[in-house]
């Protein structure tokens, strides 16, 4: 009896230790179908700074926003600009939203609805082969519907380039060095959201699962699945140990990390370290930087992360930035193609309404059809809000910069024309794009990225532009000036007048003049 | 500007109390020296910078009683000056910046008027009006050659007020005067914000006269 009792013992113990070590090892190692990313560590190397990079040709200036597809052709939409499967749905304020769901579903054959977090609106889950937007059209019939649109998806607006020479002509450009002395880089009781593709806020190795074969683009040459991989992060030295709140709703956590390189550059123009002896330096340089990735790039596809950028998403972000005391929310992201955005419009009209500040890109289709950044279309009705346009070290609108009637306003965001090569863009750290982009390589040489190393880059967009304008909101609100409204009240009374005589669609009003503003009205001047 | 209105004060009083020439020839001339409060008109523009439209004025003068009647000439300088901040405006609220601003307004007067010297013999009420030149002022930090303002600015005013006269050679009185120097303000600066032009106001003074 005491042997079968011992027997009985010790496969349960066996068991239980089994089942220990398999629920430890599933929480650390993502699998194929949870499309999750376990933190492996928390310490990790220090952070390499390889210093500038102006013998780079990082990326081909003139290609388009990319978006990987798998080798097998699932879920790709490559093609429309959207995701496949499910769109976004609003329903009236009063519409009993139980039965408005239910009734919905039934009606378009949708398998799931979803509220999301910091979101007002529900994911509806329809059949894979559904058209989204046939479907949105037919739920914007409905009585009870507010909008209806398909998951569109957004990009960074930016075009790296291939530097020459280190030089930081931007803030010269507009004065920033007697603003400075005016306003000295705000202060950390000053919160500024970067939405983009995550920044290098942290230290730390994450394990990830890269499970199938890709393609960069259609047609294009087969990436092989890298199985599980160990990438190390750091902080980005520049960037210092001021980040709050982080989170990233592209993994659906709170550690926003950039495997792209764009957000981190970003973050660097709104506040990298100034006045250290070290780099170069950033507008607002001060602030404390709340890190919200809601662009997905390369990597977060090849590992399968559970979210693309898609309008919902940017909308969650906007306003998780809002509700955890941003007083400036930058995008340097959009999307030309697709209809309207009005979960994001309303993302943006609930963040100036808790108080922030938004800056939004115009984009960088100028050459290319000059479509504008449909997520831009609301800020010239919206005090608060302004899309910002680029231009060169001339000053002249930047080749690139698309120009529309949402264009408020302008500041640098580089122009490798302008300056007859690439000491026109603009220069930040970032992560070394040598390590992360691997998948620039030919198939044969592709590898897991580390982002634990970085480097001085020029880029060029009005995804740079957009940060400067950031940036000076917040050394505005450390001014005084606190109310979105008045923010943007304060820019175009000082912007200087550029292109035709006052407002246009190249500049909007005109050049950002930080010194200016700062400084502000006496009695009689 | 202050040594000034000293000069000018200690001189018509050294006059009036001169027992030879204008005294003597029938001519009432006395020296003064006031403190009062001025409201200015551009009250928005004031409150914004200053925190209040209403500051601190001192000065001084002469005036001479010629020898028709009540009629009488005068000249007076006064001074204010305020320290407040920069400020934006946007659609009527006011930002402050905290960067430092000072302004000072330091106005010559020349009035004519009439005073009535034979309702009592201690007590004369007077009236007048005349020219003003206002001298405006205005520095604040971070400004570059040009951005400060040093200007004058020419206007009117008008007055009234009464004297009583404690001893033959002192008298103690309240005016109220009111002045208006158009076009001062209003081209920049918070009082462009508030379309406020007019650097002129309404003040109340003490004087204290020596002579006759």
């Amino acid at each position: 009896m005491s042997t079968l009792r011992a027997c009985i013992t010790g496969v349960v113990c066996g068991v239980a230790l089994a089942s220990l070590v398999w629920a430890r090892a599933a929480g650390q190692e993502p699998s194929a179908g949870n499309a999750a990313r376990a933190l492996v560590s928390e310490a990790a190397m220090p952070a390499i700074d390889r210093g500038l990079r102006d013998q780079d040709i990082v990326r081909d200036p003139a290609r388009q926003p990319r978006r990987p597809e798998r080798a097998d052709g699932a879920g790709s939409a490559q093609e429309t600009g959207y995701l496949p499967g499910s769109v976004i749905v609003k329903f009236k304020a009063g519409a009993d939203r139980s039965v408005a769901v239910s009734s919905t579903m039934a009606q378009v054959g949708a398998t799931a609805a979803e509220r999301p977090a910091w979101a007002d609106f529900e994911v509806v889950t329809i059949g894979a082969g559904a058209d989204p937007e046939a479907v949105a059209a037919e739920l914007r019939g409905r009585a009870d519907v507010e909008y209806a649109q398909p998951r569109y998806l957004n990009h960074t607006m930016y075009r790296p380039n291939d530097p020459l020479y280190s030089n930081q002509w931007n803030f010269p450009a507009i004065d920033m060095e007697r603003a400075w002395d005016i306003q000295p880089g705000a202060s950390s009781d000053v919160i500024v959201a970067v939405l983009d593709t995550g920044v290098a806020f942290r230290t730390a190795t994450f394990r990830y699962l890269s499970a199938f074969p890709f393609r960069l683009t259609a047609g294009g040459p087969v990436y092989p699945a890298l199985g599980v991989v160990d990438v190390p992060f750091a902080q980005a030295p520049e960037l210092g140990n001021r980040f709050v709140a982080p989170r990233d709703f592209i993994w659906n956590d709170s550690d926003p990390v950039d495997l792209d390189g764009h957000g981190t550059h970003v973050s660097g123009t709104v506040g990298q370290l100034t006045n250290n002896g070290v780099g170069v330096a950033g507008m607002a340089f001060n602030v404390r930087i709340m890190p919200v990735k809601v662009i997905s790039g390369e990597w977060d596809f090849i590992f399968n992360s559970p979210n693309d950028g898609t309008d919902d998403i940017v909308a969650q972000g906007i306003r998780y930035a809002a509700d955890n005391g941003a007083q400036v929310i930058n995008m340097s992201l959009g999307r030309e193609q697709g209809g309207p955005a009005p979960a994001v419009d309303a993302a943006i009209r609930y963040a100036v309404s808790r108080g922030a500040f938004v800056a939004i890109a115009s984009g960088n289709t100028r050459e290319q059809g000059n479509q504008p950044n449909v997520l831009g279309n609301i800020s010239p009705s919206l005090a608060g809000a302004v899309t910002v346009g680029a231009v060169g070290r001339s000053l002249d609108v930047a080749y690139y910069s698309t120009t529309s009637a949402a264009v408020e306003l302008s500041a640098p965001g580089g122009d490798v024309r302008q300056a007859g090569g690439a000491p026109g863009g603009i220069l930040q750290q970032t992560v070394d794009l040598d390590l992360v982009a691997t998948y620039e390589r030919p198939p044969s040489q592709f590898g897991p990225p580390r982002a634990d190393s970085f480097a001085y880059y020029y880029f060029q967009g009005t995804s740079m532009a957009t940060p400067h304008v950031s940036g000076f909101a917040a050394l505005l609100i450390q001014q005084g000036i606190t109310s979105p409204a008045a923010i943007e009240d304060a820019m175009k009374r000082w912007a200087t007048d550029k292109g035709t005589a006052g407002r246009d669609d190249q500049y909007g009003v005109g050049l950002i003049s930080p010194r200016n503003t700062l400084r502000g009205l006496g009695l009689a001047r | 500007m202050r040594t000034w209105i000293l000069r000018a004060l200690a001189g018509a009083v050294l006059l009036s109390s001169s027992p030879t020439g204008a005294l003597a020839q029938g001519l009432d001339i006395k020296g003064y020296g006031m403190i009062g409060s001025m409201t200015f008109s551009a009250t928005n523009s004031f409150e914004a910078v200053f925190g209040d439209a209403t500051g601190t004025i001192y000065g001084g003068g002469a005036e001479v009683g010629l020898p028709w009647g009540g009629l009488y000439v005068g000249v007076g300088a006064w001074r204010f000056s305020a320290d407040g901040e920069r400020v934006f405006v946007s659609d009527s609220e006011v930002f402050p910046l905290g960067i430092p601003l000072s302004v000072e307004v330091t106005p010559v007067e020349i009035t004519g008027g009439w005073r009535f010297k034979n309702l009592s013999s201690r007590f004369v009420p007077y009236a007048g009006a005349g020219w003003s030149s206002y001298a405006y002022k205005e520095t604040s930090d971070f400004a570059d050659a040009g951005e400060n303002v040093d200007d004058r600015f020419n206007g009117w005013h008008i007055l009234g007020g009464a004297e009583f006269r404690v001893t033959r050679w002192l008298g103690v009185g309240g005016e109220i005067a009111f002045s208006s120097v158009a076009d001062a303000l209003g081209a920049g600066g918070a009082s462009e914000a508030f379309d406020e032009t007019n650097l002129g106001g309404t003040s109340y003074r003490l004087k204290i006269s020596v002579g006759r």
